[in-house]
């Protein structure tokens, strides 16, 4: 909160209540500058032109999914870089653990606290991309692990 | 018992054909064994005799080649049945065993003659259809006790009878025929009727685990997903009570006023989701409603008021309405109101805002009536017949037949954004089904067709025969656009679609 450029936080939910809270929320508590996005083809093409400092995204959505969204974001050089939060209500393991194999930074379940979303949005917008590939690593790696012993 | 002609499911069959397998691997595991262990000491002490007592007869050397034959071919029987061969392990023991009894008697009798050994040996043929019973169906039994009859009928007739005792049985012969042979028929008789009850349980048996399975699926689908269309409301909820403490300090009071009505929105949605779930229970108690003649325009009238707002997208809707004024029917008016508040919700959530939704209504001539009547329908009773056609994405053919089952939603529906619990038609149905009438669904699946929702109840005892006259006279539609009522007091539409 004590940065001097105010950072943009790209937000993607189908859900206009809530798309509508969150965005209100961070601009008033986490003063970011918020960009709406109502499904994932429209969040993909707002971070690719916006390249905003942070993006939270919903996964079951129309048209394209978190999870595409995410990977298709990875692919792109131009937006590999960007922090991703997914905010979804898939709380199973499995689910949890494709999202952050699809590349996202932090996977939250809802419901989440606003204070919370805010503190692993600063979290994340610090992640730098060597913490990011040493992080799939220990996930692909841990994956493995849980494969060999029956668990994944 | 006419599997195919029941109304079983595939899984329902598969799993009473499981069953059946399971039963007559654990009955061969069981024969077989004792099978091998019986002939093999029954072969072994008949060779340890002929060795210990070379000079017998021909027949107990042809005696004991059949052991050994019988025990040999327990022995394949005992490799098929670990081998999972089972229609080849039960012919060989039907063969061998039942065979195998009668072969020997036959023997027994035609060499040495009739004695009182053999025609005890005659009275134990009866073991032949008991196990056939156990392991054969209604045809093997029959044939195996005409085929026993006819061997036994021969033996007491041709097999040579030594001098004393020919005089006994020689005049008592017919009689000892008929009580023989109706001895054997009562075995049989009690084999059937064994086999066709074990035959009833294991299926019906079958058919309940098999629906306890689906219906515990279809829970754990439910759960999951109950699980998940809670959790954003909530957040929502959450959020705007969050919203509120931050923010009470230094966010101006239209701001929290206008997140204090979102909350409270919000808070409506998470009743609506709660309300569909405990309509469940409600059903399930089975509470009857004495009928009453219920105006159909005043149900839809109801209806049309609780229908949340938000599902319009924004935009008014073509209401076509095509109902005639008189139509009544014979029910409930809470319930027919629930049915179409529910049609209503699911036409305006799935389909396109500004596309138009058609609502018609008429009674069904008497044939037509006829035919489709079902339920506790008093038998003169007409049907009316109202439709709700909306020109949304349409129901794929396939997946039609499911959409009135509980916990049932389309895989499309669940990877998108609209709400429900898959519970809204399975309430529509057993409403209707509860006043003695019935829903269906038409849709071609192709998008822009939309579907139409049928729905069919019985008439009230009074109706005229006017409506029939009103329905096909009514006028071009008469077009009003759907009102945008507020969701007061009344009871929120039940959400999804199936």
């Amino acid at each position: 909160m004590e940065e001097s450029r105010a950072a943009t936080v790209l937000l993607v939910d189908d859900n206009v209540e809530l798309l509508d809270l969150l965005a209100r929320s961070l601009q008033h508590f986490g003063r970011f500058t918020v960009v709406r996005a109502a499904d994932g083809v429209e969040g993909l093409e707002r971070a690719l032109t916006l390249r905003p400092d942070c993006i939270i995204a919903d996964v079951r959505m129309p048209a394209l999914d978190g999870y595409q969204l995410v990977r298709a974001l990875r692919g792109d050089p131009t937006s590999a870089g960007i922090p991703v939060i997914m905010l979804t209500a898939l709380a199973q393991d499995g689910q949890r653990l494709g999202g952050l194999l699809s590349g996202a930074d932090r996977y939250l379940v809802k419901p989440v606290k606003i204070q919370d979303l805010i503190t692993a949005i600063h979290d994340t917008i610090g992640i730098s991309q060597t913490e990011r590939d040493r992080r799939m690593r220990a996930l692909v790696e841990g994956y493995d692990e849980r494969e060999e012993r029956g668990l994944a | 018992m006419n599997l195919a002609a029941s109304s079983l499911t595939e899984a329902e069959r598969a799993e009473y054909l499981s069953y059946e397998r399971q039963r007559r691997r654990r009955l061969l595991s069981v024969v077989v064994p004792f099978g091998v262990i019986l002939t093999g000491i029954a072969f072994l002490v008949a060779t340890l005799t002929l060795i210990a007592n070379p000079r017998q007869s021909a027949a107990v050397l042809v005696n004991d080649a059949l052991t050994l034959l019988l025990a040999a071919l327990f022995v394949v029987a005992w490799i098929s049945l670990r081998r999972d061969h089972l229609g080849l392990a039960s012919s060989l023991v039907l063969a061998l065993g039942g065979g195998g009894i009668l072969l020997t008697v036959a023997v027994a009798c035609f060499s040495q003659g009739l004695t009182p050994l053999s025609l005890i040996q005659v009275a134990s043929l009866s073991t032949v259809l008991v196990l056939v019973g156990m392991l054969g169906g209604l045809r093997t039994i029959i044939a195996a006790a005409l085929l026993l009859s006819a061997v036994t009928v021969s033996i007491l007739l041709l097999a040579p009878r030594p001098g004393p005792l020919d005089a006994q049985i020689g005049p008592q012969l017919p009689l000892l025929i008929s009580v023989t042979v109706t001895y054997q028929w009562a075995v049989a008789a009690s084999m059937i009727a064994i086999w066709a009850t074990y035959r009833q349980t294991l299926q019906s048996l079958g058919v309940a685990f098999a629906r306890a399975q689906r219906l515990d699926t279809l829970k754990d689908q439910f759960i999951t997903h109950i699980n998940h269309e809670l959790r954003t409301p909530i957040m929502t909820l959450q959020g705007y009570i969050e919203y509120l403490q931050l923010g009470q300090s230094f966010l101006p009071p239209a701001e929290l006023d206008a997140a204090l009505a979102k909350a409270g929105r919000t808070a409506d949605t998470l009743v609506t989701l709660l309300s569909n779930v405990l309509d469940i229970r409600r059903i399930e108690a089975h509470q009857d409603i004495p009928p009453a003649p219920v105006r159909v325009r005043d149900a839809l009238d109801a209806a049309l008021a609780l229908i949340d707002p938000r599902y319009g997208g924004g935009a008014l809707r073509d209401l076509r309405l095509q109902l005639p004024d008189d139509l009544t029917i014979w029910g409930d008016a809470i319930r027919l109101q629930q049915i179409l508040t529910n049609l209503l919700s699911n036409a305006l959530k799935y389909s396109p805002p500004g596309s138009p939704i058609a609502i018609t209504g008429h009674v069904l001539p008497a044939a037509a009536s006829a035919v489709l009547r079902r339920g506790p329908t008093p038998a003169a009773r007409e049907l009316a017949e109202i439709s709700i056609r909306d020109y949304g994405e349409g129901i794929p053919p396939d997946q039609a037949p499911l959409l009135f089952n509980r916990f049932v939603r389309l895989p499309r529906d669940l990877a998108s954004s609209v709400v429900g619990t898959g519970l809204g038609l399975y309430l529509c149905r057993v409403f209707a089904e509860a006043m003695g009438g019935s829903i269906a669904v038409e849709s071609s699946g192709i998008s822009g067709e939309g579907s139409t929702f049928i729905l069919r109840l019985p008439t009230a005892p009074d109706v005229s025969i006017s409506s029939h006259d009103t329905a096909s006279a009514a006028p071009a539609a008469s077009v009003a656009p759907i009102p945008s009522p507020v969701l007061a007091n009344g009871r929120p539409p039940a959400a999804g679609r199936g």
